[in-house]
């Protein structure tokens, strides 16, 4: 990974990086990158016994489920919506002000 | 605390208050002070004494007409800083949130509050739960009440160099890679990751969230039991939990036990004098008649570090996208001279370049990297594949064991400054902790001796939502240690 690569990286990401951040973080990816390039492809051994292949797929699915299944709907978490305006850094009234959203000088 | 008994149990603290041996206002009163004489710690971000010493007189008023105390009456508790309580700064440890208040408390903390704990201040804790060392905390490092010279570990570390140091009776950590293990093993004291989905996440800064869960730094393991007990268990506004509520059990028959070793967490790299200490936890419980496996474990350590630093950075970079200065915390405008234009872009670039610090920055990039395309089938891709390999290793071998016990780090805790040139060092903190949430299975650290005159921890293992079992087997090895 370059610098340019961790700066346009930065900017995906929503990250204004200086130029000797981007230098430093240039140097700790490469070493993080190397890292999880350790990682070996995975394959299941064809030796495995098929019944407990299947209860560990079981187990892997379950896992997965329940970390992926969808949202419900609730009605019972009422937080008011001046409530989270008064969050808001910059607010006026009943509105969150935010910077133009189009630079028409851009 | 010097001028009061030191507690080390919610029953003996509760016993105390109902013996009218001190009152609950003098109780919070000297853990107040007991923070602000250790303040050179830095274990807490904000303190909210007046608010827990109202709380306290409620609980005093129920000691006079004579009514029993129950579940959390009267526990002083510590919350981390990356978990909601309304009308509380919740910083995440972050200059970003360093103005937000919490509009609505965390369920976790909801339930005890009912229960009658004390909420006293939210603890230190690494950026968004970020590293391993407290260190990377906008709010200033956290030293460790053992040693200051050394870290508490992380990234819950002000939780537990609080409870170490007798800030609090409790504190609730949240553990995404070992969190709350890693720091109870660095200071002496218990560290425990529930299973996934046992404890409500809602309210809670989550930065992984298919890994982090809300946990407990205790003095003791009866004290975890009553808090899960309390905090645990359905919540609607959290789906993901999804296991029965958690009830405790009486002692596990020990001479019907069995215990798997993993080889691979005991090889080159572990500290002798923790090896020891572990080795002889394990020849205790043997003592007892437990029986000891040698297992192997293939995708637990180094490979899980490799497959935690691709899932945990990209979870991390989706779920921060929210902070960029509209909704919550601090703004920059900009004003159109950092040469991305002028309009709202420049602004998040600008938020987000100046409230994160740089371990996010870190992982923020490196999640988007990983999952941009091109990348994401060569890393989290391959990552997940490993991940579901881990938990089909764990699940067979939870057919032959009941638990499994490793050490909880290499080495005891490091010199406040080391580890911070290269951040894959310190990423290897984690090397023994990081499968316990990548499988989401229920995990304990307890104290289990000294290396180099420092704490160290043993962490025992369970079946996916056997809970009540690693917790039992801590309380009664915890006793046998004691001789008791």
């Amino acid at each position: 990974m370059e610098i340019n690569d961790v700066k346009h990286i930065g900017l995906l990401a929503r990250l204004k990086l200086s130029d000797a951040e981007a230098s430093a973080l240039t140097i700790d990816l490469n070493k993080i990158v190397a890292l999880v390039e350790t990682l070996p492809a995975t394959r299941r051994s064809s030796d495995d016994d098929e019944e407990e292949k299947n209860e560990e797929e079981d187990v892997v699915e379950e896992s997965n489920e329940r970390i992926t299944r969808g949202d419900e709907t609730r009605q019972d978490f009422r937080i008011t919506s001046d409530e989270l305006i008064a969050a808001s850094p910059d607010h006026n009234g009943r509105f969150i002000r935010v910077k133009k959203i189009i630079d028409k000088d851009a | 605390m010097s001028n009061h008994p030191r507690f080390n149990s919610i029953r003996q603290t509760q016993e105390a208050l109902q013996n009218k041996q001190i009152s609950c206002e003098e109780l919070t009163r000297a853990y107040v002070q007991s923070i602000d004489e250790h303040n050179d710690l830095n274990a807490f971000i904000s303190v909210c004494g007046e608010r827990a010493i109202a709380k306290a007189k409620e609980t005093d008023s129920k000691i006079v007409h004579d009514d029993a105390l129950s579940g959390m009456e009267g526990v002083v508790l510590g919350v981390k800083d990356n978990i909601l309580v309304k009308g509380l700064g919740c910083t995440a440890g972050s200059k970003i949130l360093a103005s937000y208040t919490a509009s609505y408390t965390a369920t976790a903390v909801n339930r005890l509050e009912e229960a009658g704990a004390i909420v006293i201040g939210k603890t230190n804790l690494d950026q968004f739960g970020m590293g391993s060392s407290s260190q990377f905390s906008y709010f200033g490092g956290v030293k460790n009440p053992v040693d200051p010279e050394r870290v508490p570990g992380g990234s819950s570390g002000g939780s537990a160099a609080a409870v170490k140091a007798d800030m609090c009776l409790a504190a609730l950590g949240t553990d995404m890679g070992g969190s709350c293990r890693q720091p109870a093993s660095f200071c002496g004291v218990f560290g425990y990751k529930p299973s996934y989905g046992l404890v409500s996440r809602h309210g809670l800064l989550s930065s992984g969230p298919s890994l982090d869960q809300v946990g407990v730094l205790a003095h003791c393991v009866e004290d975890i039991e009553v808090i899960m007990g309390v905090m645990a268990g359905q919540d609607g506004l959290d789906a993901n939990v999804r296991l029965p509520q958690f009830r405790s059990r009486k002692d596990v028959p020990l001479n019907a036990l069995r215990i798997g070793v993993p080889e691979e967490f005991f090889t080159d790299g572990l500290d002798d004098e923790i090896k020891k200490a572990v080795h002889d936890q394990i020849t205790m419980l043997k003592k007892q008649g437990a029986t000891i496996t040698n297992i192997t474990l293939p995708h637990a350590t180094k490979e899980a570090i490799a497959t935690y630093y691709i899932i945990m950075p990209a979870e991390c970079s989706s779920n921060l996208a929210r902070f960029d200065g509209v909704r919550y915390g601090t703004r920059i405008e900009g004003d159109g001279s950092a040469g991305v234009g002028s309009d709202v872009i420049e602004s998040y670039l600008l938020t987000r370049e100046d409230g994160f610090g740089a371990e996010v920055k870190r992982r923020i990039l490196l999640g988007t990297f990983v999952l941009s395309a091109g990348y994401a089938d060569r890393y989290y891709v391959r990552a997940q594949q490993a991940r579901n390999m881990l938990r089909e290793g764990l699940a067979k071998a939870f057919r032959e064991v009941d638990i499994i016990i490793t050490p909880t780090t290499p080495n005891p805790a490091f010199p406040i400054g080391s580890k911070t040139d290269d951040p894959t060092t310190m990423y290897l903190e984690d090397i023994y902790t990081v499968s316990a949430n990548l499988a989401g299975i229920p995990a304990i650290s307890m104290p289990c001796g000294l290396s180099q005159g420092l704490p160290v921890g043993m962490q025992i293992w369970g079946r996916y939502g056997d809970d009540a079992t690693v917790l039992a087997v801590a309380r009664q090895l915890d006793a046998l240690n004691k001789g008791q």
